[in-house]
This record gives structure tokens, C-alpha cells and sequence, in this order.
């Protein structure tokens, strides 16, 4: 295990996790004056230019390992790419930072929702969200333009657009020709200098860890600041076994966690806890730490806990030209973008749409895995040798949540005698129609850009959502609209388990921007506990010596 | 501690690494790269059930060349491991088996600097000062 600090027994706010949303929410609490203790499973990467490597398999040093859930359904196949160390997904993230469409949170009103699925409205609208995707924004150094998308008024984010790569060019001539509007994508890379890190050297190996930091990675620019704060201790490579409630339930009192290398067992006590990890072991851990006043798991009293998941369905496609496009260089994703299909269901037989995104960089390994699946041997090497002069995209296809897909407890054990989780997930016919629709697309930018040798993969399921999500009724949600687990006062959530439908365009600005939201809410509340607290002192206080005083008048 | 691959493990996996990403012009085969070695560390990491599956369909494969073209894998020419391999990515039945083995194989090679450098790929740059992947 690693301290960055001396533990201590109680603090005002545990965090358990510390990626995506768990850092936001450390930013938000430690600069509000909360003493905050962040819990995370895997490893501190203090040297970013040492501890990365320039190589496809670096991102396998800092991804979670989702192969052992126990599966039932046919949707899963342990693909997502989900982070486990300090700074969590965001180091090995693509950095496409995406606001979300207002009709994604009014997304009955938009659409007519297909029989399978129980998608429903958010509990909030994206004017809610508006003033933190901005603040996210200014965290993460996004670049970007203003876009046909936006919604008017919208603030630019704070760095330009990256410039084009030949490739993106090339795609530009088969978006126009197909009527697809385009523009550069918003990427939390720096196109300049921001926040005394560089700018993006295009070394094409964003998913191992950026080594330069021009890529927003959350441990630099929130967590290190935190801890330099003095308000934030970490404990890192710890496991989090069990939460602790009051008798009555209604409170977190304390959470056991475990040194993964030393095998000892630790115990703290917090004012507010935040569950911040993804949402297979939010979900787990909520289920695991049942007792006789939550006797189904925590929070689960109308069996919501783990229902309603749902991913994108991810499709990446590889188009031959007879260009060299240096396609093996550059940041990863999203340099050039169309989000016109986002919205595309509204003209053809389902609901919801898709992204379409440029790919550039070291994807030699995604390449031969995904597009070119099905070709092997000489052929195979054939077509590799022709990478550098290849289109390269992906698609993030909208999935919708539904009831009986979830996240159970499975009879597996991990090392510490826990029931592992399972994930009960099969694709909805909507979202096979999106998805047809979407390779479709895809395979036509491609050829009308100008490839004669086109291939786009089967789906993979990406950005895993749902679990906990936010509504109004704890019958129909886990959550309420601030993230906090309804029937326990003190327990909250970040990251994507909270969704309620997931757009079709990347997750980890959304994620950022609710834990910001939630993380002042948290910080209100606790402030306004504090002061009833001192009150209910003072009061005491004096009626102690008043109560003297009648006993001294009285003698 | 873990154990190692045994050695007929380890030459079913360089056999099929054979099959599937051959030796092409300059570009070396996966057979002829640390490949395998890299794919047994990482099998070693996984836990008993899961790698006991895996090693017994190691020697089912195994088998399936002896009774579909009547030798081993590791007795197998080059033409011939291309052409097993191209019947087991058909294989629905082993799919469990080789879409894993497949993505391990494709994944280790396509990141050793003698591959990549052969496609075109600058490998690692920050060091230099970065690239410029503009026209």
C-alpha cells in the first residue's frame, strides 16, 4: 500500500476512487476546506514521463481488469477500457470530451422509447450541468472550436482546435459528400501550452499514459494540487471490503479497507462517503456490505441497485487508401468529428443515433483485433503493411439501459472471499439497429473519402453506464438528482453508473461535470451540519448554564 | 510462486503464432519475436481455472492437427500452420479459445519494434522532441 500521509481515524469525506469523477469531487471538497482521505486500487504514477511508455501495450499498466465477472447475456466480453490506478481512466482515456445534447436528459420527451428498454428523463436538465461542463473544461484544457452542435451561447472551450491530420482531411471530402456536417473534435489535449504542461507532440500513444501531460490526465491536474493542499491523504493499491452502517441504516458510519500488499486491515470513519468507482465494483461493493438494516445490499430496498445498465456499442473501422496519411501518428481520437448522426434515429426505424470520430496513432494492435478480425496470415500481414495509409475511425453507438440488465453478485470469489460481480447483459433490438445503421455510415465515409478497401469490426461494448442511477422515485432509480443513494444520508456516488441514458458521445466530460455538481452540493450540506452542530453546542451550552444559574438562585 | 508454461504449451502457442502472423518480406514472424514468451508471462498471471482451461485447449488444438492434417502443430510447415490457423478462426466452436489467443498474439507482435518499424510506425518520439504528423 501507499500513504501519502498518516491515516487518520475519522475525516470529513471518504472517497472511494480516485479517476474520473473521484478526482473532481477531491478538487471540489479539499479547495471547499473538507479533510478528505481518497482510497484507490491501484497504483500512484508519480512520474509521468518515466512511468510511461511509448508502446501499444503501455495502457495495459493502468487498466482494470474486467475479465473476471461472471457473464450471462451476450452483450459482454470484458472489453471496456476502464482505469485502475490514481487518475483512474483518464490516463488511459482518448480524451474526447463531449458535452451532452439537451434532449439526452429529456430523453422521453425526444423520443418514443422502445418496449425493452427502461430509459427515462434525468432528474435534471443540461442547463443544470451548464456552468460545470465549463469549469471541466477549464480543468481538462480542452481544445476545440465552435460547432453547429453547440447549444447557442454555449462558452468556448479554452484552447483552439488542434489542427487536421491528413487523414482527418481525407474525411472531411466523405462527410461533405454524404451531407455529414464536421468539425474538429473537442479533446482535452492541449493545443498549446495551458496549465504549465505542453502541448500535444503527436507521439500517437495517448491510451498508454501521456508523457507529457498534454493530455488532461486527472492526477496531475486535480489530485497532486489536493494533496499539495495538505487536505487530502491517499491511500493507494488498498481495497475497499465493506461499508458500515448506523443501526437505523440511514447513515455510513466507517468503511473497512485492506493494504493489497501487506494484508492489513484498516478502518476510518467519515462525516460523508463517495463511491466513485466504475459501476460493475460501485455496484459490488454495495451488494457485498449487506446487514440486518439493509439486508439486500445497501441502498437496495427497492432492488434498483444494478439495474438499469447499459454501455455504447463501439465499432472501429479501417479504410485502405493509396495515400500515406502517417495514420500511426497523433492523439488518438475525435480529430476530426461528426456528431450529425448523434441525432439519426429521428429519420430511420430506432431511437437514439452515433458519433462518428477520426482514430490516429499506435492502433497497429486495435486494427488487427477489430476491423481486420477476420484475416489472418499473410493476408492479414498484407493489410497491416498498409496501415499508414489507412482511414481509421471508431463509432460510439447510443445503447439504452433496461431492467434486467444488471450487476449482480456472482458465486466467484475474489482474493479477499468476496462475491465477484455479474453482469446480466444482452443487447436490445434498438440497439442493434443503431448499430447496423452506424457501420453502415461508417463504411460510406470511408469509401466516399476515398478508401477502396473497406473494413469495419463487429461491436465491443464501450463506457459502461447505469447501475445507480440518478431519479426522483427510489422506486425507479438508485440515486437522487444530486448522486446521493436514496434512504442514507451521507452516501453518495460519482462516475457513469449514475446515467440514465448515455448520448452517444463519450462519458468522461459528463462524469466530470456531475461530480463537480454533487461535490458542491456535498460541501453546502456539510457546511450547513456543521454549523447546526455548533449551534446545538452553543445551545447546550447555555442551557447547561442556565440551569446552573436556577440551581445557584434556587440555593 | 507460479509456474511456468511447459514447454509443449509454449511450442502450440509459437506454432500458432506461426499460422497467424508469418514471416512477410522484411517483416519478421511472430514465431521468430519474443512473442510467445510474452503471452506465457501473461498467462501465468491468471488464475488456476482460467489457465488450466486455456492449457487443455492448447492440447486440443493440439490434437485437431494431428486428425485434420496428421501431424502436430509443432510438426506443421509454414504453408500448413497458415492454413490450420485459417480453420480455426473459423471454428465457431473454438472461438472461446481463439478470439483470446488471437488478440493476445496480434497485440504482443504489432508492439515489438521490429514489427512496427517494418510498417511504417515511428515508435517512441517525446524523447526527440515529438512529431509533426502534418501534410
Amino acid at each position: 500500500m501507499g500513504f501519502t500521509s498518516k491515516i487518520q481515524s475519522h475525516y470529513d469525506v471518504v472517497v472511494v476512487g480516485a479517476g474520473a469523477a473521484g478526482a473532481a469531487y477531491i478538487q471540489r471538497l479539499t479547495e471547499s476546506g473538507l479533510r478528505v482521505l481518497a482510497i484507490e486500487k491501484g497504483p500512484f504514477f508519480k512520474n509521468h514521463r518515466d512511468d510511461f511508455i511509448e508502446n501499444e501495450l503501455g495502457i495495459f499498466n493502468h487498466l482494470w481488469d474486467s475479465s473476471s465477472y461472471e457473464v450471462e447475456g451476450d452483450a459482454f466480453r470484458a472489453t471496456p477500457n476502464l482505469g485502475r490506478a490514481v487518475g483512474g481512466g483518464t490516463l488511459a482515456w482518448t480524451a474526447v470530451a463531449l458535452r451532452f445534447f439537451e434532449r439526452d436528459f429529456h430523453f422521453k420527451k425526444h423520443w418514443k422509447v422502445p418496449a425493452q428498454s427502461s430509459v427515462t428523463n434525468w432528474p435534471i436538465s443540461l442547463k443544470d450541468l451548464d456552468l460545470y461542463y465549463q469549469q471541466a473544461e477549464l480543468h481538462m484544457g480542452v481544445s476545440g472550436t465552435a460547432t453547429v452542435w453547440d447549444q447557442p451561447n454555449a462558452a468556448l472551450p479554452p484552447n483552439p482546435a488542434l489542427d487536421f491530420y491528413p487523414g482527418s482531411n481525407q474525411l472531411k471530402t466523405g462527410f461533405d459528400k454524404l451531407g455529414y456536417r464536421w468539425a474538429p473534435g473537442r479533446i482535452a489535449t492541449n493545443s498549446r501550452p495551458y496549465n504549465n504542461a505542453s502541448e500535444c507532440l503527436h507521439c500517437g500513444f495517448c491510451r498508454s499514459g501521456c508523457r507529457v501531460d498534454a493530455k488532461y490526465q486527472a492526477d496531475k491536474v486535480l489530485i497532486e494540487p489536493a494533496l499539495a493542499s495538505g487536505f487530502l491523504d491517499l491511500a493507494y493499491e488498498c481495497t475497499v471490503v465493506e461499508l458500515l452502517t448506523s443501526g437505523d441504516g440511514k447513515q455510513i458510519t466507517a468503511l473497512r479497507f485492506v493494504d493489497d500488499q501487506s494484508g492489513e486491515e484498516l478502518k476510518v470513519s467519515a462525516e460523508h462517503v463517495v463511491l466513485c468507482n466504475n459501476p460493475f465494483e460501485t455496484t459490488r461493493l454495495l451488494l457485498n456490505s449487506a446487514n440486518d438494516a439493509h439486508p439486500n445490499g445497501i441502498g437496495n430496498k427497492f432492488d434498483q441497485v444494478g439495474r438499469h445498465f447499459f454501455c455504447h456499442l463501439g465499432v472501429v473501422g479501417l479504410g485502405f487508401t493509396e495515400q500515406d496519411l502517417r495514420a500511426s501518428t497523433g492523439h488518438n481520437m475525435g480529430n476530426i468529428m461528426s456528431l450529425d448522426p448523434c441525432n439519426q434515429g429521428r429519420d430511420k426505424n430506432y431511437v437514439g443515433g452515433f458519433t462518428l470520430l477520426s482514430l490516429n496513432g499506435a492502433g497497429a494492435g486495435v486494427a488487427a483485433i477489430d476491423p481486420l478480425e477476420h484475416f489472418q496470415g499473410p493476408e492479414l500481414q498484407e493489410k497491416m503493411s498498409r496501415f499508414n495509409r489507412a482511414l481509421f475511425m471508431v463509432s460510439f453507438i447510443e445503447g439504452l439501459p433496461a431492467e434486467h440488465n444488471r450487476i449482480r453478485l456472482g458465486q466467484s470469489l475474489d482474493s479477499y472471499g468476496l462475491p465477484q460481480a455479474k453482469v446480466e447483459y444482452d443487447y436490445l433490438e434498438n440497439d442493434l439497429l443503431a448499430l447496423a445503421d452506424a457501420r453502415q455510415a461508417m463504411a460510406d465515409v470511408m469509401t466516399e473519402a476515398g478508401a477502396g478497401d473497406v473494413h469495419v469490426s463487429r461491436e465491443f461494448e464501450a463506457h459502461p453506464m447505469g447501475g445507480m442511477r440518478m431519479g426522483n422515485s427510489p422506486s425507479q432509480s438508485a440515486t437522487d438528482k444530486w448522486g446521493r443513494v436514496h434512504g442514507l444520508n451521507n452516501l453518495w456516488v460519482g462516475g457513469a453508473s449514475l446515467f440514465v441514458s448515455g448520448s452517444s458521445v463519450n462519458p468522461t466530460l459528463t462524469i466530470h461535470a456531475l461530480a463537480l455538481r454533487s461535490a458542491e452540493k456535498l460541501a453546502k450540506t456539510f457546511a450547513q451540519q456543521k454549523k447546526q452542530k455548533q449551534q446545538q453546542k452553543k445551545d447546550q451550552k447555555k442551557n447547561k448554564q442556565s440551569s446552573l444559574n436556577s440551581e445557584r438562585a434556587y440555593a | 510462486m507460479q509456474q511456468p508454461l511447459q514447454e509443449q504449451h509454449t511450442l502450440i502457442i509459437s506454432a500458432l503464432a506461426q499460422g497467424l502472423l508469418p514471416q512477410t518480406g522484411s517483416i519478421p514472424g511472430a514465431h521468430q519475436l519474443p512473442v510467445t514468451q510474452m503471452i506465457a508471462d501473461v498467462v501465468v498471471q491468471w488464475d488456476s481455472g482460467q489457465r488450466e482451461i486455456f492449457e487443455q485447449s492448447l492440447l486440443y488444438v493440439d490434437g485437431l492437427a494431428l486428425d485434420l492434417l496428421g501431424a502436430r502443430l509443432v510438426d506443421l510447415s509454414d504453408d500448413q500452420a497458415v492454413h490450420f490457423v485459417s480453420l480455426i478462426a473459423q471454428s465457431e466452436e473454438l472461438s472461446d479459445f481463439w478470439e483470446p489467443m488471437r488478440k493476445l498474439l496480434v497485440l504482443n507482435y504489432y508492439a515489438l519494434p521490429p514489427v512496427y518499424s517494418e510498417l511504417g510506425f515511428p515508435g517512441p518520439s517525446i524523447d526527440n522532441g515529438g512529431l509533426s504528423a502534418f501534410a
